[in-house]
């Protein structure tokens, strides 16, 4: 019992779907280097990333970049909350929603930064990127949250707070920034 | 009905009105973009009445034209239909749904415990597919009182037709499920708690049957959980495989050529 059987449970989930794992695993390691890169200054305006030369120049791949780490979050989010919502109890819930809070903000500051480069196109690109990154993560996230086969009405219930908690700071996140767009 | 069940739905519209919410801004954005005069000959007021305008656009177009769906019901797995067919709602339903949030101005769905009334009146059902299929269907005062004392004690699963008639097993209220809570039904006895082993349409691990807080749930499944081959029915609707589907105390089964139900028992 606790954190020993807590962790042993979350590399069973792993070991259940190696793959998706590895997959899951990788893309956010990767995606939280370059927010690491994103909030170090390393970059900012100025400075040489991925975005502006090489691969990730081209728009269509940075759209395949950003629906990489969208789905890896999305899952992600939904593996860790899973397994924080399973007992039901309260310092778990609320560090789930923390988690999940910060993976939402996470996602505001990737499309932030891999479409920095489309910020002149005006804020059409960013919008309906967010939309379709948040949807695609969300959709993910359920998806995860299903194949738990969980029918407990009060667990479902939890991740359904976790869906929102997602979905509600991602959203007013995007809202906020544009707002700051129109405003002089 | 309970309390979870509403929680869970609640919130699940909650999250998908935020992700409708961005569709909104991108209309408000589409309407600036259309009329950029606004803000220049009208001012700060009407540059922000594009806001209630966008909300009003997307209402419409999702509940009117769309029939309930918007992309964050469509991300969610949330479906409005109607409580007694289980179809698409009518017209005059989708305008009634319209009408009603719309003179409320969205305000009543923004509770993260309760689904506002036009989303639980008596014609109109709210599922989501997440954990089989969470239900939440309109209930008066005295239905809510008979739901709460309709708890069971135990249940009994009852053969009624097939090569097994009349077979009877007690199930009390889960606790004697043998594995995992699940109670299996199939021809494989080192699997099966409710054994049907002479009825030759029946697969060796057909169907589990799950109780949990006096709610049940039945799921087709197979070996390897890719559902078993002749399907598991609901009446004659045939179940997903390892998608659990809660029922009602009393709902008739058939697996092959054998029928069965759960009954309360006091």
């Amino acid at each position: 019992m606790g954190v020993s059987s807590d962790v042993s449970g979350l590399l069973a989930k792993f070991s259940a779907t190696p793959l998706q794992a590895v997959g899951g695993s990788i893309a956010f390691l990767s995606s939280v280097i370059s927010v690491f890169e994103f909030l170090t200054g390393a970059g900012g305006p100025g400075s040489r990333t991925a975005q502006h030369d090489g691969f990730f120049s081209v728009f269509p791949a940075r759209i395949l970049l950003f629906l990489f780490i969208a789905a890896s979050l999305g899952w992600t989010v939904a593996l860790v909350g899973g397994w924080l919502t399973t007992r039901l109890r309260e310092g778990q819930l609320v560090a789930a929603h923390i988690f999940t809070v910060f993976g939402a903000v996470f996602m505001v500051a990737c499309i932030d930064w891999i479409f920095a480069l489309d910020r002149d196109k005006g804020g059409f690109v960013l919008l309906f990127i967010a939309i379709f990154g948040v949807s695609f993560a969300i959709f993910l996230a359920k998806t995860n949250f299903k194949l738990m086969l969980e029918s407990d009405e009060a667990i479902v219930a939890a991740r359904s707070g976790l869906l929102l908690s997602f979905s509600a700071t991602a959203a007013l996140l995007v809202v906020v920034l544009q707002i700051m767009q129109v405003l002089p | 009905m309970t309390a979870n069940r509403e929680a869970a739905l609640a919130r699940l519209s909650l999250s998908a009105a935020a992700i409708d919410l961005l569709v909104i801004t991108l209309i408000v954005k589409a309407i600036h973009r259309l009329i950029p005069e606004i803000p220049v000959l009208y001012g700060e007021f009407l540059f922000w009445s594009a806001v209630p305008a966008a909300w009003i656009v997307h209402l419409f177009v999702v509940e009117i034209l769309a029939g309930g769906w918007s992309i964050g019901r469509l991300c969610l797995g949330l479906q409005v239909a109607d409580a007694v067919t289980g179809e698409p709602l009518g017209k005059l339903q989708r305008i009634g749904r319209f009408a009603s949030i719309l003179s409320t101005f969205g305000l009543r769905s923004l509770s993260a415990r309760k689904l506002a009334s036009h989303h639980t009146s008596s014609s109109v059902s709210y599922t989501s597919n997440l954990s089989g299929v969470l239900q939440v269907r309109g209930l008066g005062r005295q239905d809510r009182q008979s739901s709460k004392s309709a708890t069971p004690k135990a249940l009994v699963i009852k053969v009624l037709s097939g090569p097994h008639a009349n077979q009877t097993v007690k199930l009390a209220t889960g606790r004697t499920f043998s594995r995992d809570g699940y109670f299996n039904v199939g021809r494989d006895r080192t699997w099966a708690d409710l054994v049907l082993d002479a009825d030759d349409q029946v697969s060796g691990n057909h169907c589990r049957i799950r109780v949990q807080s006096g709610r049940i749930w039945v799921a087709d499944w197979g070996s390897n959980g890719g559902g078993s081959t002749n399907g598991t029915y609901i009446g004659a609707r045939r179940l997903k495989p390892v998608d659990f589907t809660q029922i009602d105390p009393g709902t008739h089964m058939r697996v092959g050529n054998t029928k069965f139900v759960l009954h309360n028992v006091r």
